[in-house]
């Protein structure tokens, strides 16, 4: 899953991410309002983490703007802690409003939250036949026995689950596994899927011919 | 001495209206007592000098009554008619010489003029060779409608109190009325409702003019209360965001194993955040202590150039890292004060002046004295103070971009500091700016030299 997080204060900025990626998410980090609304709007992010007091263009304003092309579900993550503040947070569009200091694994709990709820699939535990999908545990087990995933695989696994029935193409996936940093080569996803049909059975992810994977209920 | 405005006026109303009343009343009384016996004496003098007219002086000297029947025939005859007029003459030795009562056949020894004796009005008045005359009667009758017009004026005048004290205590409610309502208002009014104000539309006499005052003064407590829950949550947003650093670093240092490398880095992390929150801390504390009056400015002879050239040699390395070239044109002045602070003040200046610059910008510091002022000038080539924002510079917390200077360690409360500094040295600040092309803070502080 592929987060952003806006957020001016480096080091926060910079904990934001680690925290965030050591619980399975992407993330990329734009440093300002006008960066990272230009993000927001241009890539399909699964959740976008919002400061409210940002240079350049202020929280507010970045959700309002958003908005109005996008629903991304956003979490508010401000030390501004007054009720009017949220309060207009979350009647400006915002999907969840935490107030600093917060705990990482809050945090990362509730953006997980905030994307099941976005997939419309409010249950943490994705059934695909045998295969189980824990996403807040983050494991997977078949037939009742764990399988063990590499984070990278799971994030996989988790995305195709998520729309499962749906077609994914190639870039969506590539998109939810790496950040901005990423200079890997987009056949990685052959790899992973390759990967995935070897531990948890060949027919669970279905290849849509020059197109991308699908998974059946 | 009385408990309700309303007591005390009613009061002094019945005490002022009785004493009104009864000098009214007591002038008609005597008036009126004076009219009834005018009559009444007028007749008696009428008949008293009748009677001296018919008394005759006998060659012997003796005095007799001529007409003495006719005249004794107006008169009471001893224990007759006690309403009717009677009469009693002295000889000049006091021997009395006719009388038409008993009660008169002794020596006179009345004098003249006339007297009300019980039921009785009575003139006396001297006749021929030393004889004196008495005529009187009983005036049962003026006595009488006298006490009755007693009566009537006092009864009137009791009935006209009562009515007018009970319009009194109306009046009196009515007026009071208003400050019984602004009462309430003024209760309603407390720190968790201060918006609420007193009615003044409805009150438009003096009442509304105190209602007007009260207004005003819950205003400025209204903004003060503002200013104050805006700077707490202010101070609140400032502190947060470190806290959070520090709290999430050390979740995650925590978390699980890490290498010395992230450990270290982790650290390096927390105290920056640390190093943030005392720099706000310290600020709040030195504005605290400035509302507080407990500043405790020193006050000592300070070479206002060392102290410029100390600060910035200081601030030379922030200068550049920032790249930024830092020059000083300063003549030597004295000024009296607290060299603390005024390094503190001048440290501010020049700080934000280097921080919020541009690269390869200017910083030049200017210190010469003007009349009885040392004036000190920092200006910067940076990137200005928009317009909109440069009324509330010194306003505490105010950052003229929300998050800006944030990350540079920047409290947000330098300029409010620096100007309480400087206002407590008796100086003043004073700033142009233009967006883009760069600030030009002035300090003018008294010279001391």
């Amino acid at each position: 899953m592929r987060v952003l997080v806006v957020e001016d204060a480096t080091p926060l900025a910079a904990l934001v991410r680690q925290g965030l990626e050591e619980n399975g998410f992407s993330v990329d980090v734009a440093p300002d309002g006008e960066s990272g609304l230009y993000s927001a709007r241009n890539f399909d992010y699964d959740a976008v983490v919002l400061d409210l007091m940002l240079p350049r263009l202020d929280g507010w304003t970045v959700l309002r703007k958003l908005r109005a092309v996008k629903k991304t579900p956003v979490l508010i993550l401000t030390a501004r802690d007054a009720l009017a503040d949220k309060l207009k947070g979350l009647d400006d569009g915002a999907d969840d409003y935490l107030t600093k200091p917060f705990e990482v694994k809050e945090l990362a709990a509730r953006v997980r939250a905030l994307i099941r709820r976005a997939a419309d699939k409010p249950d943490p535990v994705i059934r695909l036949g045998e295969i189980e999908i824990d996403t807040s545990a983050r494991a997977v087990r078949k037939g009742g026995r764990p399988v063990e995933l590499t984070a990278k695989e799971f994030a996989v696994v988790e995305l195709l689950a998520l729309h499962r029935g749906e077609l994914v193409t190639r870039t969506m996936i590539y998109d939810h596994i790496y950040d901005d940093d990423g200079d890997t080569l987009s056949n990685v996803v052959d790899v992973f899927v390759a990967r995935i049909r070897k531990k948890l059975g060949k027919d669970i992810v279905e290849t849509c011919k020059g197109q991308g994977y699908r998974v059946h209920v | 001495m009385f408990r309700s405005i309303r007591g005390g006026l009613l009061f002094w109303y019945a005490l002022i209206l009785f004493a009104v009343l009864g000098a009214l009343g007591a002038t008609l009384y005597f008036k009126q007592r004076h009219s009834l016996f005018k009559e009444t004496d007028a007749a008696l003098r009428a008949r008293a000098q009748a009677v001296a007219a018919s008394i005759e002086v006998e060659p012997d000297g003796t005095l007799e009554l001529e007409h003495t029947d006719e005249y004794a025939r107006h008169f009471t005859p001893e224990g007759g008619e006690d309403d009717a007029p009677y009469f009693a003459i002295w000889d000049a030795s006091g021997k009395p010489l006719r009388w038409s009562r008993a009660e008169f056949n002794r020596p006179r020894t009345e004098a003249v003029g006339t007297r009300t004796r019980g039921s009785r009005r009575e003139i006396t008045m001297p006749g021929p060779a030393g004889s004196l005359v008495l005529v009187g009667r009983k005036i049962g009758e003026e006595q009488r409608k006298l006490h009755e017009f007693l009566g009537v004026i006092v009864g009137a005048g009791a009935g006209v109190i009562v009515l007018a004290l009970a319009g009194g205590w109306f009046l009196a409610g009515r007026a009071i009325r208003p400050i019984g309502r602004m009462t309430e208002s003024a209760r309603a009014v407390s720190s968790s409702n201060l918006s609420q104000r007193i009615d003044v539309a409805r009150t438009k006499t003096e009442l509304g003019r105190l209602a007007e005052t009260l207004n005003e003064t819950f205003d400025r407590l209204e903004r003060a209360f503002d200013r104050q829950t805006r700077f707490t949550a202010d101070a609140s947003h400032e502190l947060r965001t470190p806290l959070a650093i520090v709290q999430a670093q050390a979740e995650l240092a925590l978390s699980k194993e890490r290498t010395p490398e992230e450990y270290r880095k982790g650290y390096a992390t927390m105290l920056q955040a640390a190093q943030r929150m005392k720099a706000v801390v310290d600020g709040l504390l030195t504005l605290a202590r400035a509302d507080g009056r407990e500043a405790n400015l020193r006050k000592e002879r300070v070479d206002l150039r060392v102290l410029v050239e100390e600060t910035l040699s200081l601030l030379a390395p922030l200068a550049q890292e920032k790249k930024v070239a830092m020059k000083l044109h300063a003549d030597s002045v004295h000024v009296a004060g607290d060299p603390d602070r005024l390094r503190e003040a001048v440290a501010n200046l020049v700080t934000n002046a280097a921080r919020y610059n541009r690269e390869g910008g200017r910083v030049d510091v200017t210190l010469k004295p003007d009349g009885g002022d040392a004036v000190l000038v920092v200006a910067d080539t940076g990137i200005g103070i928009p317009g909109k924002d440069q009324p509330r510079v010194f306003e505490r917390f105010f950052r003229v971009d929300q998050a800006r200077g944030r990350d540079e360690g920047g409290s947000g409360l330098g300029l409010a500091i620096t100007r309480w500094i400087v206002e407590a040295h008796g100086g003043s600040i004073a700033f142009t700016s233009r967006e883009g092309e760069g600030s030009t803070f002035t300090i003018r502080l008294p010279r001391a030299d």
